[in-house]
């Protein structure tokens, strides 16, 4: 059973946007954690910002992991999410899910820095580097909790236990 | 206006049957042709004067009583209306002889003037300058009776052998020509432009014995040698040495000796009287005569115009009473018009002065003011502009013409010169009292080295020389102008001088002379520049320009056209300060090239034409407009493709780009450069552009490690198995502490969910900004040529910092996943 991070994320309104390309690769949330046994799914919107269709033909990550096997990346989400291969002139795909990283216990807790590039160009054999941008995967001891939500997830969290003791206290 | 000259003529009629006399004189009954002006000294109650020369300038001199009460008789000089005495030496108290004999067209009068005292002998004079020269002080008596235009002025000096001499005075020296020989004295008459005398020798008591002689170089000829004895009476010469006169012995005549030719010529010849006596009065420049011949009772004289060789008799109107029947004209100027006196009818005194050319003899009575209450009996001078001089016996009258004509010209005329042009105005005079009447002719006399090309002018009628039309203008209006065409002969001398007379009503009257100098043109240097423009498909101007010069400076006038050659023809505006410019039209789509420049000047008064041809318009290549911005920024890594390389240019051709496609960058500012080669190389050059692209690092996150971004090529080999060549590139950048590049394995590699069959193989080392290569091969099972199957390739990298010593955590990984179409 995966441990599939809350979405709590969804409610921090801050983006966090690629370097600049012909592709801007705005990720929901940069820093996912997690511990072992952990699928991070990290989300984003892709945006072609030429007037012209842009060929999403492939994708490339790099993560200062030196084993790599302690770790699974999972593209499938870029690829399942954007079935037509390529974005219309200035279009975009909307909040979509890119990656996952699923973390193994030979993953020693800790902060790993990486990017997810996004290939492709005019054509559909271009594998020019349409952009990129930069995550975090934090992984934590096994049982150790997320660090407290950000400010603004609070009002969330709260609603959350209120409707948690609600369903207790009525039983349903 | 005719019809209202009828209506006052009927009118006056009438009013005399009525008794009104008075009335009916004071209504003037003539067309009005001439403006009379009685020559008398304003504010003065003169007994007479008469006009003794009238030059071409409207000058007129001769002598005038000033005061009936002294009976002085003074030289005068009549002059734009200014009445001048000229004075003199003293005397003249006896009315004694004072006069002018001559006035040349400088307004230079010659004649004589009375010392004071007992003696009171006249002297010759030469009035210029405003006032009188003593031309012989040293001698008791002399006289002055000629001049030319060179202020030359021939006369007689009484010497001390009591013998008069001839003379001519010329530079402020007094030259006496001596004696035709020793029983003679002489008088010299008239010197013409050329220095030529003529004169007659007398016994020195007397005119008796007289003969002419013309007198040149030094050499005295007696005209009508061997008489020497009551031969001739000479009267005039023209500037063609060409003498006048009577002669008296033998076959009488009036002559026309040539003194250049010595020949003479019997101008009875062709008259009503041959050999019966008679005298040629006037000759003008062209030779052409007057004078009359001695008739029998009943017809006295009988007047006569030599032209050419023919004679054309002038009679008179009517008989006098007495029988008498007399024509006899007095002058003749360069146009022919002639003016004279005849018997009228009547009284045997019963002259009337006349004015005749063209064959038409007018009584000058009927062409001035009726009112005037004069009769004028005779005409003493009519010059070349057509002004007359007319006496009733009592005062001299200077006649001018109302309705004139004018000849004008721009600049000077050159030899062999074609379609030099003359403008012609003819005015009614605002002295006149009525508009013109009748026909207005207007006519061309050319001289012999003047050809006519054409005459024209808006509302005129012109056939050959002579222009005519029948509407009339107002006092003081002009008709529109003729504008006349003349070619000038190559061996023109100079001046030339061209004359037109205007005649209303059949009635010559005022001349136009245009003195105009023949100048051969001074050569001229036009020199061209070379021009350029460019190749266009449109058509434009282009500004040709050159520089002409003569005589060492600059050139203003004339126009310079520029031929070139295939392309076509621009005329410069004038010429000023030696420049001259021209606007080409070149069309569009002419080819690059050398197109020969031909510019031609002109030329301008006094200068010649001239031409360069040495000159060229070059078309040059059309340089191609190249547009190419500047590309987005690259992420390291990315190879140079279409993104970048997209330069386009106006006209079709062929770019190649340095770097070349699928070059991968290094990261910063990078400089692209396209060169352009055009299709059409005649027309278009080749050029080039660049552009800047910026490389930005790989994400930051890993910025300061290495980051591998993985392309590939696939194909499949002779067993169908598919040989993917994947190409990893180190878009990040070298750790500062890093002794080596990172090493680079490939770990994990699929075709779909197929594993290669062979490889991969090790790419190794790759440095920032390098790549490498790694083959694999899967098994052709993989997918069919055209499927779509995803290529997935993972790695891994470590850092050598020394001692073998892995930098950071180890080295990272990496993996990349591309859309492959199958081959």
């Amino acid at each position: 059973m995966k441990n599939i991070i809350p979405i709590l994320a969804i409610a921090i309104t801050a983006a966090f946007a690629a370097q600049a390309g012909v592709l801007d690769i705005s990720l929901d949330q940069s820093t996912l954690t997690g511990s072992s046994g952990s699928v991070l799914e990290f989300t984003g919107t892709l945006t072609n910002t030429t007037d012209s269709v842009l060929w999403l033909n492939g994708d490339d990550y790099n993560v200062l992991i030196s084993d790599p096997t302690s770790y699974a990346f999972d593209d499938s989400p870029f690829y399942d999410n954007t079935p037509s291969g390529y974005l219309d002139a200035n279009g975009t795909t909307g909040d979509i899910g890119l990656f996952n990283f699923t973390i193994f216990s030979s993953l020693a807790p800790g902060n790993y820095d990486g990017s997810f590039t996004v290939t492709g160009g005019a054509g559909t054999d271009s594998q020019d580097i349409l952009g990129s941008v930069d995550f975090t995967v934090q992984v934590t001891a096994a049982g150790q909790q997320n660090t407290a939500p950000e400010p603004g997830a609070l009002p969330l969290v709260a609603i959350g236990i209120g409707v948690l003791l609600a369903r207790k206290r009525f039983g349903a | 206006m005719k019809r209202l000259r009828i209506l006052a003529a009927l009118t006056g009629v009438l009013l005399c049957a009525s008794g009104v006399f008075l009335w009916a004189n004071t209504t003037n009954t003539n067309q009005v042709m001439y403006t009379v002006q009685k020559i008398v000294l304003p504010g003065t109650t003169p007994e007479y004067s008469v006009i003794s020369a009238l030059n071409n300038q409207g000058q007129a001199a001769g002598w005038a009583d000033m005061d009936p009460s002294d009976n002085l008789r003074h030289p005068y000089l009549y002059s734009g209306g200014t009445f001048t005495d000229l004075g003199t030496f003293g005397g003249g108290s006896g009315g004694g002889p004072n006069g002018v004999n001559g006035l040349n067209n400088l307004g230079q009068a010659a004649g004589y003037a009375e010392y004071a005292g007992a003696a009171g002998e006249p002297h010759a004079f030469l009035y210029t300058g405003g006032g009188l020269i003593d031309l012989a002080p040293n001698n008791t008596t002399s006289s002055a009776n000629g001049i030319n235009d060179s202020g030359q002025v021939v006369g007689e000096v009484l010497c001390s052998d009591n013998y008069t001499r001839g003379f001519v005075y010329s530079g402020g020296t007094l030259t006496v020509l001596g004696a035709t020989d020793t029983t003679r004295s002489t008088q010299a008459l008239g010197i013409d432009a050329s220095g030529e005398i003529f004169g007659i020798a007398n016994n020195r008591t007397g005119n008796s014995g007289s003969y002419g002689w013309f007198y040149s170089n030094g050499t005295f000829t007696n005209m009508f040698s061997p008489c020497v004895n009551n031969c001739s009476s000479v009267n005039a010469m023209n500037n063609l040495g060409q003498v006048v006169g009577g002669l008296g012995f033998g076959s009488r005549y009036p002559f026309l000796y040539n003194g250049r030719t010595g020949v003479m010529t019997d101008l009875s010849q062709g008259s009503a009287f041959p050999d019966n006596g008679g005298t040629a009065t006037a000759i003008n420049d062209n030779g052409q005569a007057v004078g009359w011949v001695n008739g029998n009772v009943g017809v006295e004289e009988v007047g006569f115009v030599y032209s050419g060789g023919t004679i054309t008799n002038l009679y008179a109107w009517a008989p006098a009473s007495n029988g008498d029947y007399r024509n006899e004209p007095d002058t003749i100027n360069i146009l022919g018009q002639v003016g004279g006196r005849a018997i009228v009818g009547g009284s045997n005194d019963s002259f009337h002065a006349y004015v005749y050319s063209n064959g038409v003899m007018t009584d000058l009575n009927t062409l001035i003011d009726s009112t005037l209450g004069i009769t004028l009996g005779n005409v003493s001078r009519i010059n070349d502009l057509g002004q007359i001089a007319a006496s009733d016996y009592n005062y001299a009258y200077l006649l001018t013409p109302v309705l004139n004509v004018t000849s004008t010209h721009s600049g000077s005329f050159s030899p062999g010169q074609q379609s030099a042009t003359y403008t012609l105005t003819v005015t009614n005079s605002p002295s006149a009292e009525q508009s013109t009447s009748g026909t207005i002719s207007v006519t061309e006399t050319l001289p012999a080295a003047l050809t006519l090309v054409s005459m024209n002018g808006q509302g005129w009628t012109c056939a050959s020389n002579t222009c005519t039309r029948t509407d009339s203008i107002g006092v003081g209006a002009s008709y529109p102008a003729i504008t006349v065409a003349v070619n000038v002969a190559g061996g023109a001398t100079s001046p030339q001088v061209n004359r037109a007379s205007v005649s209303e009503a059949g009635v010559q009257l005022g001349n136009a002379i245009d003195s105009t100098v023949i100048q051969a043109l001074g050569s001229s240097t036009v020199t061209a520049s070379n021009a350029t423009a460019p190749f266009s498909t449109n058509s434009r101007n282009v500004t040709l320009a050159a520089t002409v010069s003569a005589g060492g400076g600059p050139v203003n006038g004339g126009t310079v056209q520029f031929n070139v050659s295939g392309i076509g023809t621009a005329t410069s505006g004038t010429v000023t300060n030696g420049n001259a410019s021209a606007s080409l039209l070149v069309a569009g789509n002419i080819h690059a090239g050398s197109y020969p420049i031909n510019a031609v000047y002109s030329g301008t008064t006094g200068i010649a034409g001239s031409s360069d041809a040495t000159k060229s318009l070059v078309i040059t290549n059309a340089v191609p407009v190249i547009t190419w911005a500047n590309p987005p920024d690259m992420i390291a890594g990315s190879a140079l493709g279409s993104g970048q390389l997209d330069a386009t240019a106006n006209v079709p051709g062929t770019f190649v780009y340095t770097p070349p496609a699928g070059t991968v960058l290094p990261q910063g500012s990078n400089t692209l450069s396209v060169v352009f080669t055009p299709n059409d190389s005649t027309d278009y050059s080749s050029t080039s552009a660049t552009a800047i692209v910026n490389v930005d690092p790989g994400p930051g996150s890993t910025s300061g490690h290495p980051q591998f971004v993985v392309t590939r090529t696939l194909s499949r080999n002779a067993s169908n198995n598919i040989v993917v060549v994947a190409t990893v590139t180190n878009t990040g950048s070298q750790p500062a502490m890093a002794l080596s590049a990172p090493y680079v394995t490939l770990n994990s590699c699929k075709l779909g969910s197929f594993t290669p069959i062979s490889g991969p193989s090790v790419p190794g080392s790759i440095a920032p900004g390098a790549s490498a290569q790694s083959t694999m091969t899967f098994p052709g099972s993989a997918g069919a040529s055209g499927a779509t199957v995803p290529l997935t390739i993972n790695g891994s990298w470590f850092l050598d910092i020394g001692s073998g010593q892995a930098y950071g955590s180890d080295g990272g990984s990496f993996g990349s996943t591309l859309r492959t179409l199958l081959p």
